[in-house]
């Protein structure tokens, strides 16, 4: 599954208003909601399950990079949403820094596979050259969906 | 050079706790300590390459360690891929 497909234009934060974890990922479950209005897909309810993932171990893997996620029972299929944050968001991330760049992922807890295939594709990009400080100096939604599709197409199948 | 071959047992495979686990338990030891997948080799001490395997349950992976603690390393991370990095 390309990033661009996981994750779609309307689905893409520009800057995150939040800089507490708690706020940030609600801003960004919101507009993977409104974007996809996935069904079965109450807000609360993934919020409260992202966070309760967090609690299980922290999804800030350093460099300033996020990947909450979450399994969400009745969901069709994986669903994605990307955040940027400015001023940074308070993760509690593994190198203590903060997190300006969040890709967001909810799967149904059958799909271990695809989620695996998406996490590989997502940290293949990321490690691209620049990738992250091209992601965080991003002037608006639409470069950063551009650098989403650069990593589509660098990356490969 | 130490190397071992384990094989991913936890029903979701490396996805981002076991590689969260993984890459900080590698992250102890002085040795280089590497994975290595048909061919693709990772840093064991990433989070995010160790992402770009995407191994899932079955998968069989070798590990490899370069230095003065290389078979403590090998030995610690093979333990924990078949303790299922407490996970499932």
């Amino acid at each position: 599954m390309k990033l661009t497909e996981l994750v779609t234009r309307e689905s893409v934060v520009e800057d995150i208003q939040s800089t507490d974890k708690k706020g940030a990922l609600r801003e960004v479950a919101e507009a993977l909601r409104a974007a996809r209005k996935p069904t079965a897909f109450k807000a609360a309810d993934v919020l409260e399950a992202l966070l309760k993932r967090e609690k299980m171990g922290t999804t800030g893997m350093g460099g300033g990079v996020a990947l909450p996620h979450a399994k969400v029972e009745g969901l069709s299929g994986l669903y994605g949403a990307f955040g940027r944050s400015k001023a940074g968001v308070e993760y509690g991330a593994v190198d203590g820094e903060r997190v300006h760049v969040m890709f967001m992922i909810l799967s149904p807890p059958s799909e271990a596979n695809a989620h695996l295939a998406a996490l590989k594709r997502l940290s293949a990009g990321i490690r691209l050259p620049n990738m992250l400080k091209f992601l965080r100096a991003a002037k608006g939604a639409k470069e950063i969906w551009d650098l989403l599709r650069e990593m589509d197409e660098t990356v490969g199948a | 050079m130490v190397e071992k071959t384990v094989t991913i047992q936890n029903a979701h495979g490396l996805h981002v706790r076991p590689a969260t686990k993984l890459a900080d338990l590698a992250g102890k030891f002085k040795s280089q300590v590497t994975i290595h997948k048909d061919g693709q080799d990772v840093a064991a001490r990433s989070i995010i390459e160790l992402l770009t395997l995407a191994a899932a349950q079955g998968t069989q992976l070798k590990i490899r360690a370069e230095g003065p603690d290389a078979a403590e390393a090998v030995d610690a991370i093979e333990k924990l891929v078949n303790a299922r990095f407490g996970l499932d």
